[in-house]
């Protein structure tokens, strides 16, 4: 086989009929939150998202603040668009600027849970279109299938996931499954350990099925009105009863529980709102230590988290707001804890989508480098289990993807090839697509 | 007095002529918002929506304008001006053919079993992962095919109702073979197209009801933008025989010209656009006509004459024709714009009473209406009178524009009624004191303004078609009703 295209790990295409219509409460402002659905009409309209831009161009004096506007705007016009392919196509077209053959993984994401109400496009027809497009363009696009507790359980998520795996199209005599992998998202209300998930994932470790999760305390989140019912006191009724019973795992399990009574004991932490105010509780669900307990049980699951913990839980200075609320009940930072877990875990790898944006600032690359030279227990240095994506078109909100790109490879040139290129395909193995032998095996 | 039934027939039609051509107004304005929302493209994405997602299953719609077929319809910009202004918007199509959709839709359904292409997922002895194809064959045949997309579907009424469409596709028999059925494709495209015309034919329906506010809020903008008062254009055709009799002229007209289109053209704008245009071509060769009758000798003569009557048309033109022709400009429909010039330039040549004048309601309630001579309450008598009459001297301004003040008002109209006169000057006073008190905005004649221009714009959002249909049978009653002149 040539030398393998560039491929961008962590890239979203779904477009807002993926999101139920209520979407808009993700967004922390009284205006979206109140609302949601009058807001997403109204940005909807072309023509009022181009009156802002002119707003913007016209009587913001900043220049940062109306970059900051214009890229919010960019955001919107590419999220709102008709369709997932159109998406898809803006993607690609900034990657092969870099490589003319470059690929992505699309991370697609299952909505259909975090409010009360159904998205337009149901997760079942997003996938659909998904395959439709895999079908289309089998060696371009590579999807993530995205897996909730809420929406399958056991053998029936199972009996779900196998097919998108065991299904695909054939071209150039290279076989490629419709699905690449696996995509957790536990801020949309679910915990990663969550039992109900065991099969699914009994069966990723045993195929080596590589899993991203997201795993920073902003972004997408549980927006529907029972978040106090998803987070139990007492999180023994989501473990799975084969759970090794390690140090790490009691540790693990205790400093959880500890976690959820502090947040409950902070007055509005975690509360039911019909406005969706659950950004600190979501936390609970994304929190890096939650993964102890899926790699405790599936050692071998190549299981990626994402986006290193976020920028702000890189910084050396914490001055951010994002997680300085919590610094005094949840230290170490996330990025600290996603790095110890690198080094125990030989399976677990994470990556620089969207942090990537904050490459510029010298402490948080600083602190790359220094993760990148950082020997896990076998000796490996940790830049081996570093993943390139841009986390495109969430990106947006900072900077053009081609200035994203462009950066990144400026700033960790020494290890551009190995990031783009060893790295993601090592952790995609087989299911980025495998050469056909020349005789086919016949079905037992 | 009494109301002779010609009259009041005639005065049925200019008011049915005057709407049907601002009916047209109000559907180019109409066509163009629903153009430039795209809400023709959003009802039918909707529509179909609701006839083929399947909660049970799969969101088909959005497959379905995802497919090559229905995709390659959606345009992703939208022109305005003659392309001066480019928008990058996505208009979903307006209409779909029951062909179209059953190809897309047949394709969806075979995609959910051609998907199943297996791959034989293995671990080998070093513990490495292998990919393989099976050779399990998959169905070839359509008939095969649709019946394995079925059976990866989940019960539900979209299922039963697909598989008895396969069924009648099979003529019946479930172990039928594609051998057998060679035109299995055409009879389950057929019935599912059928099946799509049905509903469609049912929402182009609800389509239309879904239009009835929008067209009411046009007519009402329309209404106000060009100040037409029903009522008040009621009364003034009533009362002036002259404008009566050229409106009634002019429907006639243009009722020979409607009479020889077919439905299809006579109920579509660009139909509607036509016969304006050909119905003002009528009117322009017959003025050509009555200035070579009356004074050209030859036609080079009758050529510059009708460039001075245009142009004077065009440019000195009167609020009316401006207005029009702004808001023409704001459209989007370029092809139409000369045509809709043309509704401007006919409304100036039949001279309808409406637009704005600062010496006629509403804006002679707000201040002086004539010029600076005439410094008190001031009060036109009657609309065809020009300004200059108020310059001329204070008598002819006191009889015919201003009354002064109230006591001198009272006074004249006392006098007037009490001296003795005929019928006919008995009528004139009351029709100027009728003119007097709407320009004044006394007694209820505001209550009236309002209800007219509410008249106005529920009447221009009945529709053209409804106003050309209407106009043509009046006329036909007319040129039944009444005697030729020889």
């Amino acid at each position: 086989m040539n030398k393998r295209p560039l491929i961008n790990i962590h890239t979203h295409i779904f477009n807002s009929k993926c999101a139920p219509p209520t979407f808009l409460k993700t967004q922390n402002l009284k205006v979206t939150r109140r609302f949601p659905e009058t807001m997403m009409s109204v940005l909807e309209t072309g023509f009022v998202r181009r009156s802002l831009k002119w707003i913007s161009k016209t009587f913001v004096n900043s220049r940062a603040e109306q970059k900051m506007q214009y890229r919010m705007i960019a955001f919107l016009d590419i999220g709102l668009a008709e369709t997932q392919e159109k998406i898809l196509d803006q993607e690609l077209e900034a990657a092969r600027q870099f490589d003319n053959n470059a690929r992505t993984v699309v991370l697609t994401l299952n909505m259909d849970y975090i409010d009360d109400c159904l998205p337009p496009m149901p997760y079942s027809t997003q996938i659909e279109d998904i395959m439709r497009m895999k079908r289309q363009r089998p060696d371009e696009v590579f999807p993530f299938l995205s897996i909730d507790p809420r929406h399958l359980s056991g053998t029936d998520g199972l009996n779900w996931v196998k097919p998108k795996f065991e299904t695909g199209e054939i071209k150039d005599n290279v076989i490629y499954p419709y699905f690449s992998g696996l995509k957790l998202y536990p801020a949309l209300g679910y915990f990663p350990f969550d039992k109900r998930m065991d099969e699914i994932f009994a069966y990723a470790e045993k195929y080596q099925i590589p899993v991203m999760t997201h795993c920073t305390r902003v972004g997408s989140l549980y927006i529907g009105p029972s978040i106090e019912s998803l987070i139990p006191y007492n999180i023994a009724s989501l473990l799975s009863a084969g759970l090794v019973q390690s140090v790490a795992v009691t540790t693990a399990i205790v400093e959880i529980q500890k976690r959820i009574a502090d947040y409950y004991a902070h007055e509005g932490w975690i509360k039911n709102s019909k406005k969706g105010d659950n950004d600190k509780a979501c936390d609970l669900f994304s929190h890096p230590q939650n993964y102890v307990l899926l790699m405790e049980k599936y050692p071998k699951l190549k299981l990626c988290l994402a986006h290193m913990g976020g920028d702000t839980e890189m910084k050396i200075i914490d001055d951010d707001a994002d997680g300085s609320y919590a610094r005094n009940i949840d230290k170490p930072m996330w990025f600290e804890r996603i790095k110890s877990m690198m080094i125990q875990y030989p399976n677990m790898y994470t990556d620089i989508s969207y942090t990537l944006s904050a490459l510029g600032h010298a402490d948080i690359l600083f602190k790359l480098l220094d993760l990148f030279k950082t020997a896990d227990i076998q000796g490996q240095p940790l830049v081996n289990r570093v993943l390139f994506g841009t986390d495109f078109y969430m990106t947006q909100k900072e900077d053009k993807e081609y200035d994203l790109i462009s950066l990144a490879r400026e700033k960790l040139a020494p290890y551009w090839e190995q990031l783009t290129i060893t790295n993601n395909y090592n952790y995609l193995g087989v299911w980025a697509g495998q050469e056909l032998p020349d005789s086919k095996p016949t079905i037992a | 007095m009494q109301l002779p039934a010609n009259v009041i027939l005639d005065v049925i039609i200019s008011l049915a002529l005057i709407f049907a051509l601002l009916s047209v107004l109000v559907s180019l304005i109409n066509e163009t918002w629903t153009h430039y929302f795209n809400y023709r493209g959003k009802f039918l994405k909707r529509a179909i929506g609701e006839l083929i997602n399947d909660k049970q299953n799969l969101n088909y719609a959005e497959l379905l304008f995802n497919h090559d077929i229905i995709n390659r319809l959606i345009k992703t910009n939208t022109k305005l001006l003659y392309g001066l202004v480019n928008f990058k918007r996505t208009n979903l199509p307006g209409h779909i053919t029951a062909n179209q959709f059953a190809d897309a839709f047949i394709d969806i359904m075979l995609q959910q079993a051609q998907r199943n292409t297996p791959i034989n997922v293995s671990t080998n002895a070093d513990g490495t992962i292998q990919l393989s194809q099976p050779t399990t064959a998959t169905p070839q045949n359509l008939a095969a095919l649709f019946q394995a997309s079925l059976e990866t579907m989940n019960g539900s009424k979209m299922k039963d109702m697909l598989s008895s469409f396969h069924l009648k596709s099979l003529g019946g028999s479930p172990t039928s073979t594609d051998a057998t059925h060679a035109d299995y494709y055409d009879k389950l495209k057929k019935l599912i197209g059928d099946w799509f015309d049905e509903y469609m034919s049912q929402s182009s329906g609800d389509y239309k009801v879904k239009q009835r506010p929008r067209l009411a809020a046009i007519g009402l903008i329309v209404a106000i933008g060009l100040n037409v008062d029903s009522i008040h254009l009621a009364k003034k055709i009533f009362n002036e025989p002259e404008l009566r009799a050229s409106l009634v002229n002019n429907a006639m007209l243009y009722s020979d010209v409607l009479a020889h289109q077919s439905d299809s053209v006579r109920y579509s704008i660009s139909g509607q656009l036509a016969a304006v245009k050909d119905y003002h071509e009528k009117v322009d060769s017959l003025i050509r006509v009555e200035i070579k009758r009356k004074s050209a000798k030859d036609s080079t003569n009758v050529d510059s004459l009708m460039k001075v009557i245009k142009k004077g048309l065009q440019n000195d033109s009167t609020k009316l024709a401006k207005a029009i022709r702004l808001m023409i400009d704001q459209l989007d429909i370029a092809d139409s714009l000369k045509n809709s010039y043309s509704i401007a330039l006919q409304t100036e040549i039949i001279r309808l009473p409406i637009g704005y004048n600062q010496d006629e309601a509403p804006l002679s309630w707000f201040g002086s209406g004539c010029n600076g001579d005439c410094k008190h309450g001031h009060h036109r008598h009657n609309d065809n009178e020009e300004h200059g009459a108020c310059e001329k001297d204070s008598s002819s301004m006191k009889q015919n524009c201003c009354v002064h003040n109230e006591a001198e008002k009272k006074d004249d109209q006392k006098k007037s009624l009490d001296e003795p006169h005929s019928q006919e000057e008995r009528d004139q006073a009351r029709i100027m004191q009728y003119y007097a008190n709407r320009n004044a905005g006394e007694g209820n004649a505001v209550w009236m303004y309002f209800l007219g221009i509410i008249i106005s714009s529920l009447s221009l959002s009945l529709g053209a078609p409804f106003w050309f249909e209407a106009l043509m049978k009046l006329v036909n009653l007319r040129r039944g009703a009444v005697k030729p002149k020889s």
